[in-house]
């Protein structure tokens, strides 16, 4: 539920913030909530903590709400994996009924996917806005400490929550758009990212195709805004393909590349 | 660069080409820097594209010198590897160019658009009075009457309105075209001219006249309001757009020539030569026939051609074959001469083409004082006898003992280097054959003595040996290219001076790309931004095919690199807004955007 820059916790958050992934499509889709305990709970104490502020919480933003934008999607892509919603009856990390109102969690088939879980959290869904992290090794320190501190504390002004929605919203915005909103994401918050806005690709991965981004843009002319267009993210999407067009800063910095290449070459 | 500064031996071999154009709307002021010269290698005509930088500072000679000087310092060019650069006659650039490397020559092609400009603006008969005589209604303003508005600028300033008129209304366009007309009856659209681009009003003068007779149907067909049938052209018009187009075709086909990528110093040279020539002759072939073009495109004039079985009586305007008829300047004027608008313009020419090109007074305006052109024509195969020639034509002195000097003075810079182990095998094999013959050569003097020939003894032998038998090729490149193992050092003299370019037109096309980056929708891009774009854009087959050996920047480095790309600033200036460019705001600024004084050239 960071944002990346606000990543600043020590141990799982660490490892939990710096994974932010991207939404696919939501989905609606039917979907029981898990019952089952994990053996990774860790954050049962925490959560015990804060299930007095639980009823607050789905005060502010009601049960469950069926708008299209908070449906958790039929399935996430994160480093090129596929994640699957649990079952109806699947283990989960928690049993906290309370939780269930904030996150929902989703596992993998494969080898490298048995450890962690992406959770979608709900809980920024204060204006029909999900985002989506990985929690290693199922460790919920993060998410648990973004439930108490931010979203369910009754301590927690109603400024500290809107900016908290004012990111994810941006955040979700920025990695794959939920809706055809035109002109896409834009604003001062795109020069602070400088990396690929998913996790999709490793950057050694996605460089090659970073570089003849670039170029195309360069040749053709186009703005470098185009990087951020939903059009031209939904474009990507239909070719089922698993990649982010670089940030502003990152453009900025694939340009200066190939700038210095060039220069180097032309010496 | 630095593969180049070793092939080359010390030679000043780079030819610089340069220019600054301010933004249309806003006060950035932009600079592209090209450098250009021969590969020997591949005997190829190399332009490397430094970019479209802005530039920041006053715009006085003291810093564009010293940001010419930082920017090619940035590349690695030393100022001895510059032999001579070109601009246009800004005055600004040209005495900061000058003051660095004193070979400086104006663009050719933007000289003849100035003459061509001049010629236009110094017709003596207005077109009011033109037309009274001949009974034609009058279309010119009291105003411009009263500022001595000529004949000739009057005909292009209706058919400039007129041509708008057709590009803002696709109603009218439709109904020129469904004007029948036998054997060309293609949909076309009128040209307008464009002021940044060159030749644009010939070339809308000849689309005027190859679509006249759809013109004058249309006229009588729609019901034209009262402003339309004042732009109506009569008779006594469309003849004066007939001799107009054959006056300026020379200057056109002169101008579009020396804006070839291709083209050295010594081909513009020439071409100036051609235009001075047939401009003082005076005899220009002029359209018979108005009515129907004997054949329409390429297909058609070639097999009219054929069957014509070179005959040579047509005249080809915009992809039409005409038959034509020769008027001269010193025909009696009337029917059956050029008509006085024309004839002015002739005149004007002349005196321009003579004035930019070749002055007796000022060296800057003189090509047969300036060495970089001198050198260039005489290493031209046949290039000796066109000086020559050139010269006494506008009666100055025989140029070519000004022109050997030049070549040994830059031959003189030839250094002694290490050969190539292929370069050696060859010499070897040269010495060898030499031991294995007692001939001498049939030119064998008895002072001559290899051994004791210093390389700039050789130079001058090998370059009298070459006026003495090289009169004619057809690329000269390519000539020297061939037969750098007969001539081992002059060789690469000639291409040093060859890949010297007699126009800017790599500069105007920088900036024609320049314009379509910089417009309205992206003011908000900053001028580095700009500046790698271009870098980029213009040297894209530097990339690698496999992009990912291109090593990603580490932090420090990316730093390191944007702090070097600032210190070229030799001033601060504010910036401004971005929307396009505009050409210079110096005197020379051949467009002016005001309906009466619009001219392309």
């Amino acid at each position: 539920m960071d944002s990346p820059g606000s990543n600043t916790s020590g141990g799982d958050g660490a490892d939990t913030g710096d994974d932010a992934t991207r939404l696919g499509l939501a989905q609606p889709q039917g979907q029981s909530r898990p019952v089952s305990a994990s053996p990774h709970e860790e954050g049962e104490q925490a959560s015990s903590r804060a299930s007095g502020s639980g009823e607050f919480l789905a005060s502010v933003i009601s049960t469950y709400p069926s708008t299209p934008a908070v449906q958790y999607p039929g399935s996430v892509t994160h480093k090129g994996a596929l994640w699957h919603p649990l079952k109806d009856g699947d283990k989960t990390w928690t049993s906290r009924a309370h939780a269930h109102q904030f996150w929902d969690t989703f596992t993998g088939d494969g080898e490298d996917q048995r450890g962690p879980f992406v959770e979608l959290y709900r809980v920024c869904a204060l204006r029909g806005i999900s985002s989506c992290y990985l929690l290693r090794n199922g460790k919920s320190s993060n998410a648990w400490r973004h439930l108490i501190n931010v979203a369910c504390s009754a301590a927690a002004e109603e400024v500290q929550r809107r900016r908290h929605q004012d990111m994810a919203k941006w955040l979700v915005n920025s990695t794959r758009p939920h809706f055809a909103a035109p002109g896409g994401p834009s604003g001062p918050m795109d020069d602070y990212l400088t990396a690929t806005r998913s996790r999709e690709m490793m950057p050694a991965e996605a460089r090659p195709h970073h570089l003849r981004f670039v170029l195309m843009l360069v040749m053709t002319m186009s703005p470098f805004a185009l990087s951020g267009s939903s059009y031209m993210l939904e474009f990507a999407r239909g070719l089922r393909v698993s990649y982010d067009p670089p940030a502003k800063s990152g453009f900025r910095d694939t340009l200066l590349d190939l700038y210095s290449f060039n220069t180097n070459r032309l010496r | 660069m630095r593969r180049l500064q070793v092939r080359y031996r010390g030679l000043p071999f780079f030819h610089l080409i340069t220019d600054l154009r301010t933004e249309t709307l806003g006060s950035r002021l932009y600079s592209s820097l090209v450098l250009r010269c021969i590969d020997p290698d591949s005997s190829a005509v190399a332009e490397l594209y430094l970019g479209v930088y802005p530039f920041t500072g006053r715009h006085d000679s003291a810093i564009i010198k010293a940001w010419a000087q930082r920017f090619l310092h940035r590349y690695g060019v030393r100022h001895e590897d510059v032999s001579s650069p070109t601009s246009d006659a800004r005055a600004n650039v040209k005495k900061a160019l000058k003051n660095l490397w004193p070979r400086w020559f104006p663009c050719a092609a933007h000289t003849m658009h100035l003459a061509v400009k001049a010629s236009l603006s110094a017709t003596e008969a207005t077109g009011a009075a033109a037309r009274g005589r001949h009974g034609g209604t009058s279309y010119v303003r009291a105003r411009r009457a009263s500022r001595g508005n000529q004949a000739a600028a009057d005909i292009l300033s209706r058919g400039r309105k007129i041509s708008n008129h057709f590009r803002k209304s696709p109603e009218s366009v439709e109904k020129l075209n469904s004007v029948p007309f036998t054997g060309d009856d293609a949909p076309r659209k009128m040209v307008t001219e464009t002021p940044g681009r060159w030749g644009s009003t010939y070339q809308s003068l000849v689309r005027f006249f190859t679509l006249m007779p759809r013109l004058i149907e249309s006229w009588g067909l729609q019901d034209l309001m009262a402003a339309q049938q004042q732009r109506q052209l009569g008779r006594w018009d469309w003849e004066a757009v007939r001799y107009l187009i054959c006056v300026f075709q020379p200057a056109y086909e002169a101008g579009i020539a020396a804006e070839s990528s291709s083209a050295t110093v010594a081909d513009a040279f020439g071409l100036v030569c051609h235009l001075r020539r047939t401009l003082q002759l005076g005899v220009f072939p002029f359209p018979k026939a108005v009515d129907k073009p004997q054949a329409v495109g390429h297909e058609a004039i070639f097999d009219f051609l054929k069957a014509d079985k070179g005959h040579k009586n047509e005249l080809e305007l915009d992809f039409r074959l005409y038959m034509h008829e020769n008027l001269s300047t010193t025909t009696a004027r009337g029917p059956s001469g050029l008509r006085e608008e024309a004839v002015a313009v002739v005149e004007v020419l002349r005196k321009e083409v003579d004035r930019r090109f070749f002055h007796t007074l000022d060296d800057a305006k003189n090509w047969l004082n300036n060495d970089a052109v001198l050198a260039a024509t005489l290493l031209t195969p046949g290039g000796a006898a066109m000086l020559s020639k050139a010269a006494s034509r506008v009666g100055q002195d025989d140029p070519t003992g000004r022109a050997q000097p030049a070549v040994m003075e830059t031959a003189s810079h030839l250094a002694t280097v290490e050969l190539t182990v292929p370069i050696k095998e060859q010499q070897l094999q040269m010495e060898r054959t030499l031991c294995r013959t007692t001939l001498l050569g049939w030119d064998f003097d008895d002072a001559d003595d290899a051994l004791a020939v210093t390389p700039l003894e050789a130079g001058e032998r090998e370059l009298d040996c070459f006026l003495a038998t090289c009169v004619s090729a057809d690329d000269a490149v390519t000539f020297w290219v061939s037969l750098a193992p007969e001539f081992s050092g002059l060789h690469l003299v000639a291409l040093s001076f060859l890949g010297a370019s007699g126009s800017s037109a790599a500069s105007e096309r920088d900036f024609s790309v320049a314009g379509l980056l910089l417009r309205t929708d992206r003011s908000r891009l900053v001028p580095e931004n700009v500046e790698m774009h271009y870098l980029v854009r213009f040297n894209i087959h530097l990339l690698p095919a496999d992009l990912s050996s291109t090593l990603a920047l580490s932090h420090g480095a990316r730093l390191s690199t944007r702090s070097d790309r600032s210190a070229i600033s030799v001033d601060t200036s504010a910036g401004g807004g971005s929307q396009g460019f505009s050409s210079g705001s110096d005197g020379n600024s051949v467009f002016d955007t005001s309906d009466s004084k619009q001219v392309c050239g």
